[in-house]
């Protein structure tokens, strides 16, 4: 145990019959909290961004590097909003990513591979954890949901494509098919047959008007970065609405169904707890 | 079914299994379809129609591979509720990836991507090859996916593949030279690295703020406004440093891997545009007088009106619909028109009933009954009329020449089902 | 299962409690994981054996042998399960909340976090595990009934069982402890009625499948209902406040006071 520690420890007036308790709760939170984190993570992310990460060959310049950011950064930024909140705890988005990431890549061995026979090339998932990371450094040294909208978010969004392409450039390469040029992650999903995901179905970049002399990538992170700025905001603010501690007064007979006798039932009606001010 | 999955998992599951079935008969044999059969009657007999469909194998090794070749027709009577063919996929329906395919054309132009503009009332050839990947019994379909009416199943046939799945690799070279063993493991350790790396940072960094006194211990520290105990100095620095370890980290491998992947293509999406056959002038004129299901006794009857405009006696030979095929079985030629490895549970048992078998003369008008009777309409759910908003069916009739030469026509109109019974009752 | 930590403590101020007591036990909610565990594993595993083999044709006698029956079966088993539970809840409920002991209540509060241990547990196996794997079978094989292979395991297995523990949750702190037995908790409600109406909401899904949707895209508008459901489990950080708030004042009342208890 820290100095720190010892000294929050007094602050907080704990007994030493009371601190096991603590730690006890402590532990008990941290597993409730990461099934929370991870499935709500992870049900988010799965049914608004979900296709262009299942597949590689959905992996393109246009939706790709716009989505799997703006689709992900919504629930990195409820969770900060309330692990810092509650805790000041900067570690809600991290935790975010990096149990999507856990639980994306438990499903593609267990399922996509196990169960459907489709190889890992084809399902390799990407990940914002580097922008998460980010997002919480930047929050630490801000102490400010302001400041970490503005340049957490901006680096989340910029940050998943180059982060991503580090291991997924590979996929790019050009190759032969049938005597078509075509790229290595395409190639992929041609040859592994999905009778529910025809070629048409793919919600990819269609041609692009203007490439910018080659450098659409960067235009889609920079538009990703830009929607993660308002996307961070509006589920911060969402975070904190969650954590709307209120009881809702209940009649007579609901208090004396429930065991509330006397003058008591009268008591700590509405009585919501303390509700700690947002950072900033 | 494939031998490795059977040994474990089904072990394991004998006593789930067990309790759930135990007042059931256990079916050994695995299902055949693929979901078609639930797919509307009107879309599966008037939309695409395969025809001359052949498979060269019917047994393969891990790695072989296997053609899957035919023709598909583009039926006039196109329902309403399907989608017209603007954009459409030729695909193919296994339970998984436990074939792959290796090539895939419609007539004659490579079909990795989606063919656009396909007109009706035209066909097209296709063909696919396939190679085996995981051993077992698989039933293997053409499938035309069209956008907006789903995918139009083709005809199925078993195809075996044996050996090890083990064995399977896919090796390919890639344009700028890089040699890929196999497509099934590329860059799949390359990525989990990374993403291991960046893990373990995320992990350190959450063990960082996690063991200390957490919960009660920080709450009652903010309430007493001691938020400079619960994040100090040296959490500053540690995330400062940490921020500056993620750039110089993506950064630096972000540079690295642009100049180690010089040449990168888009992902391709481009749809093409291919011609139809040559249209053949239709030689023999078809219309649908009247068309009835009896429901008891499984039957469909047809009466249409024939025209023969061609210079040769002509007879019907073949009535296919919704991959049925019901043949005249007196005529030879029908019954050869049948390739070996065409699945022998999708041509009728019993012989297509004419009212008049004897040829239809150059010029002649002909109304004839056809009776096409079979169990499959049943097992195909083709006859579901009560529940379908557009009773209608249609098919394709061949006709053959003196010559032996087969022509094509489309025959479509209403139909109205025969509950004899229900007559009987109502009669009473 | 039962996981109740403290319905039985007599009533008795801590400060006259002569022998320290656990204020709580992993071992119910360790031996409800392993059994939750097995149902999922052994789902997945019956998944596995049968998916591919017997589920793509609903028209099927073995479609109807292999997944009908597993389907007819579990729905009533787990709601039926979980009646009872919610039954021996309410029949064994605390009728006299005023005369309880700081105690009881504190291990009340370490019982509902039990409970929620429970409840965040199965509500990982469809959010992640097989929702995610619901993809796995809708993207590759032609879906031809609304009572999928896949649909059976994650919406009608999975769905009634966070459901009976989330209600379990629910009813655990309106009976027991005093904070949630004299008003409805806001959060407390959201956190479990919202990702209930998940089981509703297949209604919607299904329809657009059923009329429109004729291939998967698992993005699509049609399924937004279910990550919006979803996101009610933040409410946990509002149920978080009435929770840890409560057991804070509770350490010090049952636990004392540090004597060296000034801010430094």
């Amino acid at each position: 145990m820290t100095e720190n520690d010892r000294a929050i420890l007094k602050v907080s007036e704990l007994s030493s019959r009371a601190i096991p308790w603590s730690r006890t709760l402590d532990v008990l939170i941290i597993v409730v909290a990461a099934f929370l984190v991870w499935s709500v993570s992870h049900i988010s992310f799965l049914l608004l961004g979900g296709d262009w990460d299942f597949f590689i060959d959905w992996k393109d310049r246009q939706y790709w590097i716009l989505i799997i950011p703006i689709t992900t950064i919504i629930m990195a930024a409820s969770f900060q909003a309330i692990f810092w909140n509650l805790f000041r705890l900067p570690v809600g988005a991290t935790a975010s990513l990096l149990l999507l990431l856990l639980g994306t890549w438990i499903v593609r061995y267990h399922s996509w591979q196990g169960l459907a026979y489709f190889p890992l090339s084809l399902v390799v998932p990407g990940t914002c954890l580097m922008g998460a990371l980010v997002l919480d450094a930047i929050l630490v040294l801000s102490r400010s949901w302001l400041v970490t909208g503005m340049f957490g978010a901006v680096l989340y969004g910029l940050l998943f494509y180059p982060a991503n392409w580090i291991y997924m450039a590979g996929y790019f390469q050009p190759v032969m098919n049938m005597g078509d040029m075509t790229s290595v992650a395409d190639l992929i999903g041609y040859t592994f047959p999905r009778a529910g995901t025809p070629e048409y179905i793919r919600i990819i970049e269609r041609g692009t008007l203007r490439t910018f002399g080659d450098t659409p990538t960067w235009v889609s992170a920079f538009f990703s970065a830009f929607v993660c700025i308002f996307l961070y905001y509006m589920f911060w603010g969402l975070g904190v609405l969650a954590c709307n501690a209120r009881f809702f007064p209940v009649g007579e007979r609901f208090k004396l169904i429930y065991g509330n006798k006397g003058k008591a039932a009268g008591k700590a009606v509405g009585a919501a707890a303390a509700q700690p001010g947002a950072a900033s | 079914m494939s031998l490795h999955r059977m040994s474990l998992r089904r072990f394991g599951l004998s006593i789930l299994l067990a309790a759930m079935t135990a007042a059931t008969t256990l079916v050994s044999l695995p299902a055949a379809a693929h979901g078609e059969r639930a797919t509307e009657p009107y879309i599966r007999t008037r939309t695409v129609h395969w025809y001359d469909v052949t498979w060269s194998s019917e047994k393969i090794g891990v790695n072989d591979k296997v053609t899957v070749e035919g023709k598909f027709h583009l039926f006039t009577d196109w329902p309403d509720a399907a989608s017209k063919p603007e954009l459409a996929f030729l695909s193919n329906a296994s339970p998984g990836a436990v074939m792959t395919r290796v090539e895939s054309y419609i007539n004659d132009m490579p079909a990795q991507q989606s063919v656009r503009q396909l007109e009706i009332g035209r066909d097209y050839p296709f063909k696919m090859v396939m190679a085996g990947r995981v051993p077992g019994r698989w039933h293997l379909h053409p499938v035309l996916n069209v956008h907006g009416a789903g995918p139009i199943v083709g005809p199925g046939h078993w195809v075996e593949v044996t050996g090890s799945a083990a064995d399977y690799k896919l090796p390919v070279t890639t344009m700028t030279g890089e040699v890929i063993d196999d497509l099934q493991h590329y860059g799949v350790a390359r990525v989990q690295w990374w993403q291991a790396g960046y893990a373990l940072l995320a992990v350190a960094w959450i063990v960082w703020w996690i063991r200390r006194p957490l919960i009660v211990p920080r709450w009652n520290a903010i309430r007493k406004g001691r938020e400079d105990l619960l994040i100090t100095r040296t959490d500053d620095r540690v995330a400062a440093g940490l921020l500056v370890l993620v750039l110089v980290v993506v950064i630096g491998g972000y540079r690295y891997t642009t100049q180690k992947y010089e040449y990168v293509v888009p992902l391709q999406a481009g749809s093409f545009k291919t011609k139809p056959l040559p249209q053949v002038p239709s030689l023999v004129a078809v219309e649908m007088k009247d068309a009835t299901y009896d429901v008891p006794g499984r039957s469909l009857r047809l009466d249409v009106e024939i025209t023969n405009q061609s210079e040769s006696p002509m007879r019907l030979g073949e009535f296919t619909t919704a991959n049925l095929r019901f043949l005249d079985k007196s005529l030879d030629v029908a019954v050869a028109g049948v390739d070996p490895s065409f699945p022998k549970d999708l041509v009728a048992g019993s012989s297509l009933k004419l009212s008049d078998s004897s040829p239809i003369a150059p010029g002649e008008k002909r109304t004839l009954r056809i009776e096409a009777t079979d169990a499959a309409w049943e097992i195909e759910r083709l006859v579901s009329f009560l529940t379908n908003v557009d009773s209608r069916v249609g098919g394709m009739l061949f006709f053959f020449d003196a010559k032996g030469q087969r022509h094509m026509a489309e025959v479509f109109g209403p139909i109205v089902p025969v509950f004899t019974q229900l007559q009987l009752a109502q009669s009473h | 299962m039962s996981i109740q930590v403290a319905s039985s403590i007599p009533s008795a101020r801590a400060s006259s409690v002569p022998k320290e007591r656990k204020m709580f036990s992993l071992g119910p909610v360790a031996i409800g994981w392993g059994l939750l565990l097995a149902v999922y594993a052994g789902l997945r595993l019956y998944q596995g054996a049968f998916s591919f083999e017997y589920g793509l044709d609903a028209t099927s006698p073995e479609f109807a042998t292999y997944w009908m029956t597993l389907f007819k079966v579990e729905v009533p088993l787990i709601f039926g399960s979980g009646l009872c539970v919610w039954m021996y809840l309410w029949f064994t409920r605390d009728r006299d909340m005023d005369s309880m002991s700081g105690e009881t209540e504190l291990k009340r509060y370490f019982g509902l976090i039990a409970w929620f241990m429970m409840y965040t547990f199965s509500f990982l196996w469809i959010a992640s595990f097989f929702g995610e794997g619901d993809a796995t079978w809708h993207q590759t094989v032609i879906r031809d009934t609304a009572l999928t292979p896949s649909h059976i395991v994650v919406f009608y297995a999975c769905v009634p069982m966070y459901i009976v523990f989330g209600v379990s949750s629910l009813l655990y702190a309106t009976t027991r402890i005093p904070a949630f037995a004299r008003g409805y908790s806001l959060p407390l409600i959201m956190a479990v009625l919202g990702p209930g109406l998940i089981l509703p909401n297949l209604g919607f899904n299904e329809w657009g499948h059923a009329f429109w949707m004729t291939e998967e895209i698992f993005s699509h508008p049609l399924h937004w209902g279910f990550p919006i459901l979803g996101w009610t489990g933040l409410a946990l950080g509002g149920l978080f406040i009435q929770v840890i708030g409560r057991m804070a004042e509770l350490f010090k009342e049952v636990g004392g006071t540090a004597d060296n208890a000034n801010p430094a």
